[in-house]
């Protein structure tokens, strides 16, 4: 079962971040793209590739599991471009 | 954290909360040294996106669509300059495309692949919209996940699914409740929730 919205308001009430850190590297993404680091589509697709592999061994549930992806994607992306 | 983790029932098999924190907060160090980040910058991303883009966005798209039909016809014509028009532009917003429910159809938007979604007229997508399940689910039984969102269509309504991706993003403009002629733009704005302008709820008369 999908759990839409768990009560009311269902809508605008939910934070956007579960916690601090997925606000971050969220931002840092963003940032790294304005900076010209990566384009937004080599961007969705290097996270699209990771949500696969991440999903041959169990599903995103939420928000949690989905920004430990992006981090990972981040993670990723950065050592290869910025030689870190 | 972990207790923290326990206490909202979903335990992270193998990776504690603490770990990824530090691996955030020291990515971000790592970028700052480099001087590949601005703080500022980083500071001011997080504001906006936590409190500045919204659903409001669109539901005065929709609101100002359903009120008045010159621009009603430029948002299905050209969505992208219409909502440039009412001033919300930016990133993840360069393409859009408004899909119209109708007595005949119904629109939902997924992505199946990742989590692409309109950000200037939603603001960054539910925990929901990212998950295996919907992403799956939304195309290969679009009428049952309706169904648990509290959408039953009538069986006789096409179900048109929508794949968001990085170049294209859809909006659904929802139908207009009956009974609603007498309200202005900014009392129907709203009524239209953010599940309305994904397809995976209606709009309700007040």
């Amino acid at each position: 079962m999908i759990e839409p919205h768990p009560s009311q308001p269902r809508v605008d009430g939910e934070p956007v971040f579960d916690a601090p850190w997925q606000a971050r590297t969220f931002a840092m993404a963003v940032h790294l793209h304005e900076a010209g680091l990566f384009t937004w589509g080599e961007w969705s697709e290097r996270l699209a590739r990771q949500i696969a592999a991440r999903e041959r061994l169990r599903p995103i549930a939420g928000s949690d599991d989905y920004y430990r992806v992006w981090q990972d994607t981040l993670e990723a992306l950065v050592a290869e471009r910025a030689g870190t | 954290m972990r207790e923290h983790d326990h206490e909202h029932g979903h335990p992270h098999h193998s990776v504690p909360a603490g770990d990824i924190e530090r691996r955030v907060s020291s990515l971000e160090a790592l970028l700052l040294e480099k001087g590949l980040v601005d703080a500022h910058a980083m500071d001011r991303l997080v504001d906006t996106y936590t409190n500045r883009v919204g659903p409001g966005n669109g539901a005065r798209v929709v609101a100002r669509a359903w009120t008045d039909p010159d621009y009603k016809a430029r948002l299905m014509e050209d969505a992208t300059g219409a909502i440039r028009e009412m001033g919300y532009t930016g990133r993840q917003g360069e393409h859009m495309v408004v899909v119209e429910n109708t007595e005949a159809v119904h629109n939902i938007v997924v992505c199946t692949l990742c989590s692409c979604y309109p950000w200037p007229v939603l603001g960054l997508p539910p925990a929901w919209y990212k998950s295996s399940e919907y992403r799956a689910r939304a195309v290969s039984e679009p009428r049952a996940v309706l169904a648990e969102f509290g959408v039953d269509l009538d069986p006789g309504v096409e179900i048109r699914v929508w794949d968001s991706t990085a170049e294209i993003r859809y909006l659904v403009l929802p139908r207009r409740p009956g009974d609603t002629e007498h309200l202005s733009d900014g009392e129907l704005a709203v009524l239209v929730h953010r599940d309305a302008m994904i397809g995976t709820a209606l709009v309700e008369a007040p």
